[in-house]
């Protein structure tokens, strides 16, 4: 168990509180003081921002839509309101005050097996996701613009069909390169 | 469509996610009784191939696009419990690393998307490639795996409001006509790249 | 070191190598030569007994390696920590969190003595010791080469067998690695494509065409005067003014 681990716990601990209090007074309390670390502690504005940011197009329709349906039905959507909005800024902040803090490779990493999943994982997503990235970048830069629907279903399907093989492939490659370095050797 | 955090009550979250974690560790041995050493990295694979077709653009006739989800093709090939496992480890490290979904909602979004999607998918096409023709099957396996996560979705959101106040606000009578109609459209996406991928494939064997 | 006769390897029912036969003496440096899609990256693997031959035999040591062979654990373990084979993509063979586990990897693994400071020699060798603590998968595709050469070298193995090593190294990198062989006592079978920088990697060239077949065998002067070298791209005239240069000699 390292800090990365225990940092998760905290964090689930943490959410699973948060999920059975109805109390404005600790949400916003709660709010508060993570808000005010990340400005003044940390000077990480930005964090804070994009992480409300995420969540707030969303929290926006949902109210609205709430506030309009309750007061079609004379409720009073108030303290309801407040509280769900509080509470999804309470989680998502508290998810933010992890990723800041901790590793999140290390924390998912309660065992090897685990740990070798994610680390294969994430690193085939990252290099697929760049993969991807300059696709696009080839999409733009050889194709006229304003392609037919014909050329962009050919186009997907290449593009597609290349992730599948890479990804058959890469499998394969992997396989054999872990049973070279022994991983496979147990004693 | 995945649910963000604070939507579910733990009423619902807590048993879905032991019921959750149990299917991913039985879904973990069921493939590695089958490919034993070739495991983590096909899983690894799966996972990076369905987060790559989730950032694809799917052209629909008429001039839109939507994201692709990749859940039907890879429980097509690579078998349902892959799929499961596979879309599942993309859930949680979209909610951990990348902050998008939540932590609350993971095991309802992978239990819609990654089990149901796959299995739907996986009997459709089972069912109907018999009966139809394989590109048709195809299709409505990728169609349909969208439409049943959705109504999941639909459903796991509308209930809320009977389970604890505070959390989604809608009932069942919002939820599924609000969150169907919409995914139609991403069923026909997810359609048609099960279809494409299928294609290569197929190409890619007569080639050899 | 190593003895293949008859070789021939098949991807489903398409050729890929076809009666390759060759022998590798212990402390020999080869070079592989070939198009691409020779089979280079697959004799490779062939030869780290990942893939096995559908005909033919491969000897390591006077033993024959086949899936049966491997199946004896501790054979394999011998087998597999002698031979190291860097992938032509080293992404691949990377899968620890950080640069140290990475480079640890193996030591700990085979159980070998002194694991510090066998990865902080080979770090220091290739510059990573700043990296030592970065997580592998936010490398640059030169640096996550260096890892990989790393991971091989700290091993000691007895072969070392590198495919296209110098693809996304530096200049400076590659003349280390250059270097670095001609120093150690290790065999080694490097796959490579630009015959100048091949011509500091080895003395013997073996070169596979793209009917997948040995076609030459045999010291880089005799290749050099062949018809092959100018049916490969190169030029004997471009090739002189290079070696005069001689860059890897300093
Ligand atoms: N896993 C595989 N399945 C099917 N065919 C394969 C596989 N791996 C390689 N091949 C085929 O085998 C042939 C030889 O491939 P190999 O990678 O050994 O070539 P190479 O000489 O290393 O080429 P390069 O110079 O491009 O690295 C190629 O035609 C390739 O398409
Ligand atoms: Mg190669």
């Amino acid at each position: 168990m390292n800090r990365d681990n225990l940092m998760l716990i905290l964090l689930f601990l943490c959410i699973i509180i948060l999920s059975f209090i109805n109390n404005i007074a600790f949400l916003f309390g709660y709010f508060l003081s993570i808000t005010v670390f990340f400005l003044i502690i940390r000077g990480r504005v930005g964090t804070l921002i994009s992480g409300i940011l995420r969540v707030l197009p969303f929290l926006v329709v949902l109210s609205f839509a709430f506030y309009i349906s309750s007061l079609l039905s004379k409720g009073h959507p108030y303290r309801y309101l407040v509280i769900l909005n509080l509470r999804v800024f309470d989680m998502v902040l508290s998810l933010m005050f992890f990723r800041e803090f901790a590793n999140p490779l290390r924390a998912l990493s309660f065992s090897s097996t685990l740990t070798y999943i994610f680390i294969l994982s994430y690193s085939q997503i990252k290099t697929f996701t760049e993969l991807y990235y300059d696709f696009s970048l080839v999409m733009r830069s050889r194709m006229v613009l304003d392609t037919s629907y014909k050329d962009r279903i050919l186009f997907l399907r290449k593009m597609a069909g290349y992730f599948f093989k890479k990804a058959i492939a890469r499998a394969e490659d992997t396989a054999m390169a872990m049973k070279a370095r022994g991983f496979f050797l147990y004693d | 469509m995945h649910i963000p955090d604070g939507m579910i009550s733990p009423k619902m979250y807590i048993p879905l996610h032991v019921v959750n974690a149990g299917l991913l560790v039985y879904g973990f041995k069921r493939i590695k009784n089958k490919i034993d050493e070739k495991t983590l990295p096909y899983i690894a694979s799966c996972a990076a191939l369905s987060f790559v077709l989730m950032l694809l653009q799917v052209p629909l006739p008429g001039g839109t696009s939507v994201h692709g989800v990749g859940v039907a093709p890879i429980a097509i090939i690579f078998g349902p419990w892959m799929g499961f496992v596979a879309i599942s480890l993309v859930l949680l490290i979209q909610a951990i690393f990348l902050g998008v979904g939540g932590i609350t909602s993971f095991p309802v979004n992978a239990l819609c998307i990654g089990f149901l999607g796959s299995f739907t998918s996986y009997y459709i096409y089972l069912f109907l490639r018999n009966l139809l023709k394989d590109k048709v099957a195809m299709f409505l396996a990728g169609f349909f795996a969208i439409l049943v996560a959705a109504l999941f979705i639909a459903i796991s959101l509308g209930i809320q409001p009977m389970l604890s106040p505070y959390y989604f606000p809608f009932g069942l009578k919002t939820t599924i006509p609000v969150l169907l109609v919409p995914h139609i459209f991403v069923g026909i996406g997810e359609g048609i790249l099960t279809v494409l991928i299928y294609e290569f494939v197929k190409k890619g064997i007569k080639n050899e | 070191m190593i003895e293949l006769s008859h070789i021939d390897f098949y991807f489903d029912k398409r050729p890929v190598l076809l009666d390759i036969s060759f022998n590798i003496e212990e402390g020999e440096k080869a070079v592989l030569l070939g198009p691409n899609g020779s089979g280079k990256s697959t004799l490779l693997k062939l030869i780290a007994g990942l893939l096995f031959p559908k005909r033919g035999k491969y000897l390591f040591n006077g033993k024959e390696i086949s899936k049966k062979r491997l199946k004896d654990k501790k054979f394999e373990r011998a087998f597999r920590k002698d031979v190291q084979l860097m992938f032509q993509e080293p992404d691949i063979m990377l899968f620890n969190p950080s640069v140290y586990e990475e480079i640890s990897y193996g030591p700990l693994r085979f159980g070998m003595d002194n694991i510090k400071e066998r990865v902080l020699k080979v770090a220091d060798f290739w510059g990573i010791n700043g990296l030592l603590k970065r997580p592998v998968y936010l490398l640059s595709g030169g640096e996550k080469a260096k890892v990989a050469l790393a991971s091989l070298l700290v091993m000691e193995p007895r072969l070392l067998l590198l495919d296209e090593p110098t693809a996304y190294l530096d200049m400076k990198s590659t003349k280390s690695l250059c270097k670095l062989l001609k120093k150690e006592r290790f065999t080694t079978l490097v796959a490579m494509h630009d015959v100048h920088i091949a011509r500091y990697f080895g003395e013997r060239f073996i070169v596979l065409s793209k009917e997948h077949r040995i076609v030459f065998d045999g010291p880089f002067d005799r290749f050099k005067e062949s018809s092959l070298f100018e049916e490969f791209g190169f030029f004997k005239e471009e090739s002189e003014a290079c070696l005069k240069g001689g860059p890897y000699e300093r």
